[in-house]
């Protein structure tokens, strides 16, 4: 035995059991043991042995074995039977030594030793010293064993608690840092933190709040939202659903809510930690897109998703690509500017201004869009729609068609109303016109039928009826051609006119008609010089040439002033000419176009009289012959009309050829 | 153009009418009650009459609607001749509110197309009497 060992356990008396019927033995054991670092326990009996060690433990027993009712063996036996006791060991004292070595084989367990009586204080010393010494070592491991056991706890208790305050600090820092809505609930689903965020975005406090956060989700989402959140709690499984929240001010935006819970070690749910994102914005883009992805991309319009903040470019379809000439990707790292061709970014700015600063859903732009080289640029509407904060979606559309369309309607209209007004006009005038030898016949039949006031019984010659049935027949003539010009415009414009093409001269046709004409000319005091001597001779509709000869010397004597008509009929190679002069009003150079055309005189006034018909007809016959007519005029000094007609393929012999024209 | 009627006492009356079938018809008519007629097509030749004949024609039968000088121009040039500002002037006319017009320009009447004899008769006598100076 090391004395340092002894020193070592001074403090702490090992307790000693001694066990025997006799007081005097007793005795003598407590005065051979008497030190500090003992402390006897003395016991009469088996029985008060046995209460001893259920009231505490000991370093040693030593057990007479010759007693009373219960033998040393017997207590020993029941002392090996206790687990708690059993390697408690046990010296005993006893007068034969064989008996010793027989109750040994029965004792294998546990320390068993024996000292022969009479007892020898030494012996005694020694051995107790020995077991004592086993015991305060095992004492002292146990101990040590108890004090590193409690040291560790202590200090992986402090650790975790650390650890524990750092991260919730951490955690509550990065909580309120970010833009989210961050809570965390206990494993019922209480909760027992909202971030800043929550506050700011619903106004709603804690004690309003109660512990959940459903109370603030879109009517249509709560009943939803609900069963998934005690789904999730019920499963310990995390908890994801998109819904709207209510903000501060009513409004509603959509959230993406998700939930995970925080598991102990053992894996039991500790808490749960709740996040709100705001997907409102990617909610508005994914309903617009869904809205316009089926329409949109089949149309060719042009979507095009913008941040006005840095022009970024973050969406277009492939009509963009199409309409712009570049690529999706090369849009995609384009600039709006880059093909609006009449915005810079400054510009454009100012047109987006009631849009970021939401006074304008929408803004409708007529503008022009610069397209890949050598691509022109394409007129287009553009719709511009925000949504969200930094989001602008362009719907663009090229509008070249419609602006095309839009043109040839108004032109179309504006030929609509030029040709009722024109329409109106010849109703106008062919009324009077067809009014004047309506008139006239009327008037003469009346004085037909009718002698003077005067001289009731007079009587007409036959030279006095047959003159006034001449002028009554005249008048018939009058109408006769007034309504055939009106058919030939209806035949002209149904496209029915038909030539009977035959071989004529030219001269002879100016010739025949201007000697119709005579009585006009006398009338109008208009000299009339002609030169048309020399054939000439084409494939033309004798009928429809006659009627644009005597057209042109209508015009000519009406509009001639009653000065002189110079008539001109030539031969240029395989072209036959007419021209007809006269030295009249004229006509000023913008109404030269107009002159041919349906229902139109130069002169707006009514007071030349005739349909307006007259030169219209002429062009298109002469037209339909493949010919031209044209005129020069200088307003006051009179009109040169001149009329080209091929001759054609002089098919001599073989009769009338027909055309059919427009 | 001046037609000769009875003797020389008869009324001369003044067609100015740019349809020349018209107004030989109307020169007819007039005649055949015993009236002298002169016609002219348009208001420049009705000037032209009225300044180169001494007969001072006692009504002018006015078309109002004809070329290179219509009614409207001839009665304002008319009227600005003191020697012929007074011939009375019957308007011919097709055309509505034919006595609005007829008033506008002061004519003494107006007949309206179509024509018929007896109108144009009983206009003429009402302005200027009977076909003969009694």
């Amino acid at each position: 035995m090391s004395p340092s060992l002894e020193t070592a356990t001074t403090a702490v008396p090992a307790p000693i059991l001694v066990v025997d019927d006799h007081p005097e033995n007793r005795t003598a054991l407590r005065a051979i043991l008497s030190s500090p670092n003992y402390r006897i326990v003395e016991a009469g009996s088996g029985a008060e042995a046995l209460l001893r060690l259920l009231e505490q433990e000991f370093a040693v027993l030593l057990i007479d074995v010759v007693m009373p009712d219960m033998s040393g063996f017997d207590l020993a036996a029941a002392i090996k039977e206790r687990e708690r006791t059993a390697v408690i060991p046990i010296v005993f004292l006893t007068a034969q030594a064989t008996d010793v070595d027989l109750v040994f084989k029965g004792y294998q367990a546990g320390a068993v030793d024996y000292l022969m009586k009479p007892l020898m204080p030494e012996m005694i010393r020694a051995k107790v010293a020995v077991f004592t010494q086993l015991f305060r070592e095992k004492k002292r491991n146990e101990q040590q064993a108890a004090r590193l056991l409690d040291v560790e706890r202590n200090e992986n208790e402090f650790r975790l608690m650390e650890l524990r305050l750092a991260s919730e600090r951490r955690y509550r820092t990065l909580a309120q840092a970010v833009p989210h809505i961050v809570w965390t609930a206990r494993p019922d689903g209480a909760v027992d933190y909202f971030n800043q965020r929550w506050f700011e975005y619903t106004g709603v406090s804690v004690a309003q709040a109660a512990g959940s956060w459903l109370g603030i989700l879109h009517a249509d989402d709560l009943a939803r939202c609900r069963t998934d959140w005690e789904n999730a709690m019920r499963w310990g499984e995390m908890f994801q659903a998109e819904c709207r929240l209510r903000a501060s001010d009513g409004a509603f935006r959509w959230y993406l809510c998700r939930a995970v819970p925080e598991r102990s070690a053992t894996g039991q749910i500790l808490s749960w930690v709740g996040t709100f994102t705001d997907i409102e914005d990617q909610k508005r883009v994914q309903a617009i897109r869904a809205e316009f992805k089926d329409t949109l991309d089949a149309e060719p319009d042009a979507v095009i998703i913008f941040a006005p903040r840095n022009w970024r470019i973050v969406y277009v379809n492939q009509g963009a690509s199409a309409l712009l000439g570049y690529s999706k990707d090369e849009l995609l790292r384009m600039a709006p500017a880059d093909f609006m061709a009449e915005h810079d970014d400054s510009g454009f700015q100012k047109v987006l201004a009631p849009l970021v600063e939401g006074t304008e859903p929408h803004i409708l732009l007529e503008t022009q869009f610069r397209r890949r080289h050598p691509l022109a640029p394409v007129d287009v509407s553009v719709l511009l729609i925000r949504i969200g904060a930094d989001r602008i979606v362009s719907i663009a559309r090229d509008i070249t068609e419609r602006k095309r369309t839009q043109l040839e309607r108004e032109l179309l209209y504006r030929e609509a109303v030029d040709a009722i007004r024109a329409r109106d006009e010849f109703l106008s005038v062919a009324s009077h016109e067809l009014r004047t030898p309506l008139s006239a016949l009327q008037l003469q039949i009346q004085a037909l039928l009718q002698p003077p006031r005067r001289s009731p019984q007079a009587v007409l010659s036959p030279e006095q009826i047959k003159a006034k049935l001449e002028m009554a027949y005249r008048q018939t003539e009058r109408l006769t051609r007034l309504v055939g010009e009106l058919m030939d415009v209806s035949r002209i414009t149904a496209g029915r006119l038909r030539l009977e093409l035959e071989e004529i001269d030219l001269s002879a046709v100016v010739r025949d008609v201007v000697g119709r004409f005579g009585e006009e000319a006398s009338r109008t005091h208009s000299n009339v010089e002609i030169s048309a001597v020399t054939p000439v001779v084409g494939m033309w509709d004798r009928i429809r040439v006659e009627q644009v000869v005597a057209n042109l010397f209508t015009n000519a004597f009406k509009f001639g002033g009653g000065r002189p008509i110079d008539i001109r009929v030539e031969e240029r190679g395989p072209i036959g000419r007419l021209v007809v002069v006269d030295h009249g009003i004229g006509i000023a150079s913008q109404d030269v176009e107009r002159i041919f055309h349906r229902y139109e005189q130069a002169i707006s006034s009514r007071a030349f009289g005739g349909l307006g018909l007259g030169l219209y007809i002429a062009r298109q016959i002469i037209e339909a012959h493949g010919g031209t007519i044209r005129v020069e005029s200088q307003l006051g000094a009179g009109s040169t009309f001149t009329i080209d007609l091929p001759k054609g393929a002089i098919t001599s012999g073989e009769g009338a050829a027909s055309t059919e024209a427009a | 153009m001046v037609a000769s009627g009875e003797g020389p006492m008869a009324k001369l009356i003044l067609i100015v009418e740019d349809d020349l079938d018209v107004a030989r018809l109307l020169g007819e008519v007039l005649e055949a009650e015993g009236y002298d007629t002169a016609i002219a097509a348009n208001g420049r030749e009705a000037l032209d009459h009225l300044q180169k004949n001494n007969h001072r024609p006692d009504l002018i039968l006015l078309d109002m609607m004809m070329p290179v000088m219509d009614g409207w121009k001839f009665r304002e040039e008319q009227r600005k001749l003191p020697a012929l500002a007074s011939i009375p002037v019957v308007t011919v006319t097709a055309d509505g509110d034919a006595r609005g017009k007829a008033a506008s320009i002061q004519a003494a009447g107006y007949i309206l197309k179509p024509l018929s004899i007896d109108t144009l008769l009983d206009e003429v006598e009402r302005v200027c009497g009977v076909p003969t100076v009694s």
